[in-house]
């Protein structure tokens, strides 16, 4: 971990962070949290979330709301792949990158675990393929 | 006299690292017996050598008595500590290991089995002239026999298996007709996690304060009380704040107290550290266990009395007697905060996975034990209990403020922890009056505590600083020796 200046409302203040794992933890006014874009702030997401690009996991136990893809779509960075519940919230997990949904392995109101792989998408363009 | 020159631990985590530092002192050579996965934590880097035991799940490792035993043999060890949790109060281990001519650390097979029936317990405590919970302990099991008493006593009333505890085994009768359903799964649930069917009925108290008296039977015979604990801040009987000494005792109670648990510890000649837990309701207090073990807890009272409880508990073993004076003088007021790894804000599901970084703060009156740095792994494995915040100022009044300002500095990366949840309670009025009682959490946190918002501002400053922090983290590490990295100017 190591102290950053960043402003805030023309403040300047003091944080101490570190990436671990694709996600940022900070500690800031006496409090500690992570972040990571593809998750709400505060204290939802958890470590066991994937920082393989392309790998879409749940980041914790929960309960799959929506499947927003089919296995063969083709998808860009931010489409939203499965919408999940846990911890009574919802959480949209969205695609990392641009490319072709090759694996999808849940479907409505399947309970997940963390850690789990929801689904998989191969980089790449189709006219690369 | 034993000779101690080398002692296995039969432990893990902070215990282990607390256990360490006392053999790093006295100079007597520790010895680590670990599972696989425990090689990832601080106790494995500190200890002078370590023996795996076995592999991750308990059962085949920490609760090993033949794995441990052979280890502790195989390494050539004199003593073996066992900590807290795990064998701490297993008779069987205690005898395993002086049959093999080792001395254990802690106090004899007979009394660990005394104290850990609670029945057997209860009745030495009566003879000792000590005050007990109105109830039913006699060896007539019949329904018919406990039913009868139950009404006797008057409900609430709680069943008990007799070697039970930490809640397994407990049921609450709060209208006769489900007595007798009570009185079938008590029986059950000892049977099934402790072998043993046999319950004792006890008046349920309500809202009563968890009042604990730390003693200790040195190896000349003497039995000193260090003063009191209380721990009433627990959530499903797991303590998460306990401090030194409690806040509203009077001082006749707490002599009455102190006179009561040391007459337990005489009655059953008592050797090493103990613990006798007293419940305390309306002015009276009444025994509700004895524990025949070090405690997580036992910093606080370290800190108040002054002495090394661990060091005493190698020293009695050597067979060393303490000079402590026998009217124990305390100094100001301690406080513990327990850390687990779990979040918080999610009704506190553990936080298990490789921990990135820790900050402790040190200060004055501040120590921290922990068995976990960058680099360790958390697993599910054991308790998620990681370290222990400890604070002693002049007066509890200030020991708060210590702990709420400790707490704000302790930073801990890639697992989550209770801390939002400790600061809530802190700033609480019941806590901060003194008056909490064992029914705290349940009346005033049964919500959990809720995730704090960010302002647009910060979020987007949090956003700014996911980009800087992997994009400049190269660039510190080739730069200047300065750790600072400055964000550019907000847009």
């Amino acid at each position: 971990m190591k102290k950053y200046i960043i402003e805030i409302d023309g403040q300047s203040v003091e944080v101490l962070a570190q990436k671990f794992k694709g996600q940022l933890w900070y500690h800031y006014n006496g409090e500690t949290n992570c972040y990571a874009p593809d998750l709400n702030y505060g204290s939802s997401s958890s470590s066991s979330v994937s920082a393989e690009p392309g790998v879409v996991k749940a980041a914790m136990p929960g309960k799959i709301i929506k499947v927003k893809c089919q296995q063969g779509d083709r998808v860009s960075v931010g489409d939203p792949l499965v919408i999940m519940e846990a911890m009574k919230m919802e959480y949209t997990l969205k695609s990392d990158l641009d490319g072709e949904v090759t694996e999808l392995n849940v479907s409505e109101a399947d309970l997940v675990t963390a850690g789990q792989v929801l689904a998989r998408v191969v980089g790449g363009s189709g006219e690369e393929a | 006299m034993a000779e101690v020159r080398s002692i296995g631990i039969a432990n893990r985590g902070e215990v282990a690292v607390r256990i360490i530092h006392a053999c790093k002192e006295m100079g007597v050579e520790s010895v680590l017996l670990h599972s696989e996965p425990d090689q990832k934590t601080r106790a494995y880097r500190m200890a002078d050598r370590a023996v795996c035991i076995g592999p991750a799940a308990s059962a085949e490792s920490y609760l090993n008595i033949e794995a441990n035993i052979n280890a502790a043999l195989g390494a050539g060890v004199d003593a073996i500590h066992p900590g807290f949790g795990f064998l701490s109060e297993n008779a069987d281990f205690a005898k395993a290991v002086t049959d093999s001519r080792m001395t254990f650390i802690g106090p004899t097979p007979e009394s660990i089995n005394l104290f850990g029936d609670k029945i057997s317990a209860k009745n030495l405590v009566e003879k000792a002239g000590g005050p007990t919970i109105p109830g039913y302990q006699g060896e007539d099991q019949t329904d018919e026999t406990l039913l009868k008493k139950i009404e006797e006593i008057g409900l609430p009333c709680m069943v008990k298996a007799a070697a039970g505890g930490g809640g397994r085994g407990l049921k609450v009768v709060t209208d006769m007709a489900d007595a007798a359903e009570a009185i079938q799964a008590a029986k059950r649930e000892g049977l099934s996690s402790f072998g043993s069917d046999r319950v004792f009925v006890e008046k349920y108290l309500g809202d009563s304060k968890h009042i604990e008296i730390q003693i200790f039977g040195d190896a000349s015979g003497r039995v000193y009380a260090l003063g009191e604990r209380e721990c009433s801040v627990q959530r499903r009987h797991q303590k998460m704040i306990e401090e030194a000494l409690a806040p509203t005792l009077s001082q006749d109670t707490r002599n009455a107290m102190y006179k009561a648990a040391c007459d337990i510890g005489k009655a059953a000649k008592y050797l090493g550290a103990g613990t006798v837990e007293f419940l305390y309701q309306d002015g009276e207090f009444y025994f509700l266990e004895m524990n025949t073990r070090l405690q997580v807890e036992h910093p606080v009272t370290e800190f108040v009395a002054g002495v090394d409880l661990v060091k005493a508990q190698i020293k009695t073993a050597m067979g060393e007697a303490l000079n402590w004076p026998q009217e124990v003088v305390f100094h100001g007021h301690s406080i513990e905060c327990r850390l687990y790894a779990e979040d918080a804000y999610a009704s506190g599901i553990p936080s298990t996975g490789e921990v990135a970084g820790v900050q402790f703060p040190y200060g004055p009156g501040r120590r921290f034990d922990y068995g976990f740095e960058a680099g360790d792994e958390v697993t599910g494995f054991y308790d998620s209990m990681i370290a222990k915040v400890i604070v002693w100022d002049e007066t509890r009044a200030r020991a708060i403020k210590k702990m709420r300002q400790t707490l704000q500095e302790t930073v801990v990366f890639g697992v989550k922890t209770n801390i939002p949840y400790l600061m809530k309670i802190l700033e609480h009025p019941e806590f901060v009056d003194g008056s909490m009682t064992t029914r705290f959490i349940d009346k005033n946190f049964s919500e959990g505590v809720e995730a704090p918002g960010l302002s647009q501002s910060e979020k987007s400053a949090v956003e700014r600083l996911y980009r800087m922090v992997g994009v400049e983290s190269s660039a510190v590490k080739s730069g200047a020796a300065s750790p600072w990295t400055h964000d550019w100017r907000g847009q």
